[in-house]
C-alpha cells in the first residue's frame, strides 16, 4: 500500500468548514485546537482561494526532527503519529511545521501548553485501537474500523481527498483528464473565452 | 421623503446568511464546533465606506437605522459589498444595543456566541407595487465605536 | 596532480549529490503502536474485510476511496 495523503484541490473548495466540523466533532478537539482549518486568500475579491489545511503526514517531518524526547513515529501507510504521554509540551514540533500542525490546548511556555495535539489521519495513537483511552487522548481511530478520515468523508465538494495515494493521484489526473484544470474546472473558458478563473471576461467594462 | 431619512442613512443594508449558522441562531450558536468559527456578530464595509468614517478591518462600529435602534458589532472591511452597501449577517441575539444580555438567559442556556441581531435595525419598508414587505434590506449609517 | 584533482572533483561532487534521495527518518518514537488492519472489535467497523488481513483492509479502504470521493464512478 502506498503511503497515506491528503490532497485538497482548491478550486473546488468552498470553505464550507464541513471538514472543520467533521474533524471537531468526530474527535471531540477541545475549543482553541484546530486540527483542521480552511485558509482563505482574497476574501471578496475576484480569484477568491480556499483551501483546507491540516497535518501533512510529511516523509521527512520536521517536527519529528525536532522533538527532543522523540515522541514521534510513522505507520507503515506513512501517518505522523505521537506519544502525548512521552509529550513535554515544548512546542518546537509547532515551531517546525510549515504547516502550522501542531496545536498545544492551553496558552504559555514551555511544558504549561498542555500536551501537542494534531491531525492523526483518523488513525488514532499508540494506545490499543478503538479502546476509550486512545478515543480520549487522540480521537476516534477510524483507519481501524475501515474507514477513511472523517474531513475528507465530509468534504461537500470533494475537493478534499484522503487515502493511499496512488488512488488519489488516480482519482485528481482523472478528474483534470475530463474536466481540466485551473479555471477550466468550472468552463469559465469554454463560457467566456480562454480566462484564467475570476478575471472579467474579455471585453466586458470593468 | 419629508424627513429625508436617505440623508441620515446614506448607506443600504442588507442582510443574509452565514454557513455556520442556522435561523435565528440559538441552536447553531449553541454548538462549540460552529460557535468557534463565527465567534463576533459582524458588518462587511466596503474599504472606501470604511476609509470615509475612519474605521478599520476589526475595529467595533455603531450602526443606526430610521428604526432608532444603534447596533454595535464588529467592522469587516472587503471588497466584497459596494461603496454605498453594507451587509450584516442575521442569525445573531444575545446583544442588545451594545449590552451583552447573558444575565437575562436562564442558567446555563445562553449559546456560545452572542451578538447584535440585524432584525433590530430593518425596517417595515415595502413594495410600492406589491405592497410585499421587505425584511432583508434597509437604510443605515455606520460610525466608529 | 591532475589525478588528485580528478579524484578530489569526484568526491566533491558525490557528496554534492548524496542528499539528492529520500533518506529514511529514524528516530522511530519511544511505543510501538498496532496496525490498523488489526482492527478495533467495535461494532462500528466498516464490514467487507476482515480483521488481521492486512490485504483485505487495503482492498476495502481502495475500495471506499473510489466510491466515497470519485463522483466520475457515478457519473458520465
Amino acid at each position: 500500500m502506498a503511503r497515506m495523503k491528503f490532497i485538497c484541490d482548491a478550486e473546488r473548495c468552498i470553505e464550507c468548514n464541513g471538514c472543520v466540523t467533521a474533524c471537531k466533532n468526530e474527535h471531540e478537539v477541545p475549543w482553541g485546537v484546530n486540527r483542521r482549518r480552511v485558509v482563505t486568500l482574497n476574501d471578496g475579491v475576484p480569484g477568491e482561494k480556499s483551501i483546507s489545511v491540516a497535518c501533512m503526514h510529511c516523509s521527512d517531518a520536521p517536527c519529528m526532527a525536532v522533538c527532543p524526547v522523540n515522541c514521534f513515529y510513522r505507520t507503515d501507510e506513512g501517518v505522523v503519529l505521537h506519544d502525548k504521554d512521552v509529550c513535554i509540551g515544548c512546542g518546537y514540533c509547532s515551531y517546525a511545521c510549515p504547516f502550522g500542525a501542531p496545536q498545544f490546548p492551553s496558552q504559555g511556555t514551555f511544558g504549561v501548553r498542555g500536551k501537542m495535539d494534531k491531525c492523526t489521519f483518523c488513525a488514532g495513537g499508540p494506545e490499543a485501537n478503538g479502546s476509550q483511552a486512545e478515543f480520549e487522548k487522540y480521537g476516534r481511530n477510524r483507519l481501524a474500523e475501515g474507514k477513511l478520515p472523517a474531513c475528507a468523508e465530509m468534504c461537500s465538494t470533494k475537493a478534499l481527498l484522503a487515502g493511499d495515494g496512488d488512488v488519489v493521484a488516480d482519482i485528481f489526473r482523472n478528474r483534470v483528464v475530463q474536466r481540466g484544470k485551473g479555471a477550466e474546472v468550472w468552463g469559465w473558458g469554454t463560457a467566456y473565452g480562454t480566462q484564467q478563473g475570476g478575471q472579467p471576461p474579455a471585453g466586458a467594462k470593468s | 421623503m419629508a424627513d429625508k431619512a436617505y440623508e441620515k442613512f446614506p448607506l443600504i443594508l442588507s442582510s443574509g446568511r452565514l454557513v455556520e449558522y442556522e435561523g435565528g441562531g440559538e441552536e447553531t450558536r449553541s454548538n462549540p464546533w460552529l460557535a468557534e468559527l463565527q465567534q463576533e456578530a459582524f458588518v462587511e464595509i466596503n474599504p472606501k465606506t470604511a476609509a470615509d468614517r475612519g474605521i478599520r478591518n476589526g475595529e467595533r462600529v455603531w450602526l443606526s437605522s430610521p428604526t432608532g435602534a444603534r447596533l454595535n458589532v464588529q467592522a469587516l472591511v472587503t471588497e466584497r459589498v459596494a461603496p454605498d452597501t453594507v451587509w450584516m449577517p442575521f442569525h445573531f441575539s444575545g446583544r442588545w444595543q451594545g449590552a451583552d444580555m447573558l444575565a437575562y438567559y436562564p442558567k446555563g442556556a445562553a449559546p456560545v456566541v452572542r451578538g447584535e441581531a440585524v432584525n433590530t435595525a430593518t425596517t417595515y419598508g415595502y413594495d410600492s407595487v406589491t405592497m410585499m414587505q421587505e425584511t432583508k434590506t434597509t437604510i443605515c449609517n455606520v460610525e466608529r465605536a | 596532480m591532475k589525478r588528485i584533482s580528478i579524484t578530489l572533483t569526484a568526491l566533491l561532487v558525490l557528496a554534492g549529490v548524496s542528499a539528492c534521495t529520500e533518506k529514511p527518518q529514524t528516530g522511530g518514537g519511544v511505543r510501538q503502536d498496532a496496525a490498523p488492519y488489526t482492527g478495533t472489535g467495535s461494532n462500528f467497523t466498516q464490514p467487507g474485510w476482515k480483521a488481521g488481513d492486512k490485504t483485505s483492509w487495503e482492498q476495502q479502504l481502495k475500495a471506499r476511496q473510489q466510491y466515497s470521493q470519485n463522483e466520475y464512478t457515478r457519473t458520465r
